[in-house]
């Protein structure tokens, strides 16, 4: 018995070096600590076993301005405000609404995108060119999502197809048997880039603002990174990457 | 019924990635739960030894009595707040150790129980000092008895330890997840997931029956 005792024993402090291995590097002057959700196509996500997105891609373009070098950690939705409010990052970048329950923990930076619902139909329709056109056309919507009651309060005539999941919405615009489909302005896109066939309607439905969440305690992270956002948008980097993850071609 | 296993099939290596992280997560909760067990176990075996019997049964009440997502969540983004910096392997280890520990200890201290008292009597009548008695008479017995139980424990912290996923450890839960966000095919992903830790805890049963009927081939019991 004593024997085996002091084998655990051993075998547990042989692990411990793994353990603080294993620590992130700690806060560096030169280094934003960066999380985000990447389960949310195309704003960010792994694709063959690489972080990318709309968001991935500005992120790393505004910490090159800034001079930083981004160090990236993936938390699920929920740990995203906890994650700053603990001061284990800096910042969370993930399709994060701005809302004022949020400004009350976190500080968020200017907003660098509209989300919102958007309107989707064939590429080659010409019948329906802004929502007011869907007057009395068939409109396929998912289920439980807030598609649903903005159409029946702003849009009395649609007449809408409900359907269980988000593919189902596309295929029905796609072979015809709905004119089009509303939907988050995120998930059309990246059914737009990713299959094609489908095209977004410029107009918005609703606009909701992205926002970058910063720690409280770092308000010369959130000038600097409204200075650098600021920069990419008279450069034209910012209009290119937008161009990239959000556009009909 | 419209089943499509490519994304799995193209993203294995990755899932294979997380698996091993859930295999090294467990195994050294499994082994620190364990050590934990034994002590607090030992700790509850004698109420009139006060501080120590308290202590440990406080102990066991709070942890046994609250969700383990909260004590994660805790440890992860609530020591921060004082200072108190742990990475996430670290959080998610001393999260699953210490809850582990806790159900391990009821285990070790029911065990120890059963064993009659005659066997203490007698190996205390033949000279042998307390401590002696407890780790060469009593424990070994004990320790066959603990094997069952142990085995629901192993496996119940092993499907458990999908909730460090939380805490921005890459297991095979948080890697199934990431799959599932680019090819939407939520079912097929979990079943490979939930066929995954088949494997790991069927592993573990086979492991556990192999050291119980070898003490048992080997007289550790009556």
């Amino acid at each position: 018995m004593k024997a085996l005792r002091r084998r655990v024993l051993q075998a547990a402090l042989a692990l411990c070096p793994l353990l603080w291995a294993a620590a992130p590097a700690h806060a560096q002057q030169d280094v934003l600590r960066v999380v985000t959700d990447a389960t949310f196509p195309p704003m960010e996500f792994v694709d063959n076993g690489k972080l990318t997105g709309f968001d991935i891609e500005l992120v790393e373009a505004l910490a090159k301005v800034m001079g930083k070098k981004v160090e990236w950690t993936q938390i699920d939705f929920k740990g995203l405000i906890p994650g700053l409010v603990s001061r284990r990052y800096d910042m969370a970048v993930s399709a994060i609404y701005i809302t004022d329950e949020r400004r009350k923990v976190v500080d968020f930076g200017d907003s660098y995108y509209a989300g919102g619902l958007v309107t989707m139909v064939k590429a080659d329709n010409t019948a329906i060119k802004t929502p007011k056109d869907l007057d009395g056309k068939q409109v396929t919507v998912q289920v439980g999502t807030k598609s649903v009651s903005f159409l029946k309060e702003n849009y009395p005539a649609v007449k809408l197809v409900e359907v269980e999941k988000n593919d189902q919405m596309f295929n029905l615009v796609a072979i015809g048997r709905a004119d089009a489909a509303v939907t988050g302005l995120p998930a059309a896109y990246q059914y737009v880039r990713t299959r094609g066939g489908l095209r977004v309607l410029p107009e918005q439905l609703t606009t909701e603002a992205y926002g970058m969440a910063v720690r409280k305690d770092l308000p010369e992270v959130t000038a600097a990174l409204n200075q650098a956002l600021a920069k990419l948008k008279a450069d034209g980097t910012y209009d290119a990457i937008v161009k990239k993850w959000f556009s009909n071609n | 019924m419209d089943l499509d296993f490519s994304p799995v099939w193209a993203n294995w290596p990755d899932l294979m990635r997380g698996a091993l992280v859930t295999i090294e997560i467990v195994s050294v909760s499994l082994l620190c739960g364990c050590l934990i067990g034994l002590l607090v176990g030992i700790g509850r075996l004698d109420p009139r030894r006060r501080v120590v019997y308290g202590a440990c049964s406080a102990y066991v009440a709070a942890i046994r009595g609250t969700p383990l997502l909260v004590q994660l969540f805790i440890l992860f983004f609530g020591l921060p707040q004082f200072n108190i910096m742990l990475p996430a392997f670290v959080c998610g280890t001393i999260g699953l150790s210490v809850y582990s520990g806790a159900y391990v200890s009821e285990i070790v201290r029911g065990a120890i129980q059963s064993i009659d008292r005659g066997q203490v009597e007698a190996a205390r009548s033949l000279g042998m000092p307390a401590r002696m008695a407890m780790t060469s008479v009593v424990l070994p017995q004990a320790f066959v008895r603990m094997i069952p139980p142990l085995g629901n424990e192993f496996i119940a912290l092993i499907k458990n330890s999908a909730l460090v996923s939380l805490l921005t450890i890459h297991d095979v839960m948080h890697e199934g997840q990431k799959i599932i966000s680019v090819s939407y095919r939520s079912l097929e992903v979990y079943l490979a997931i939930a066929v995954i830790y088949f494997v790991l805890t069927g592993a573990t049963t086979y492991a556990l029956r192999r050291i119980e009927l070898r003490l048992r081939a080997g007289g550790m019991v009556q």
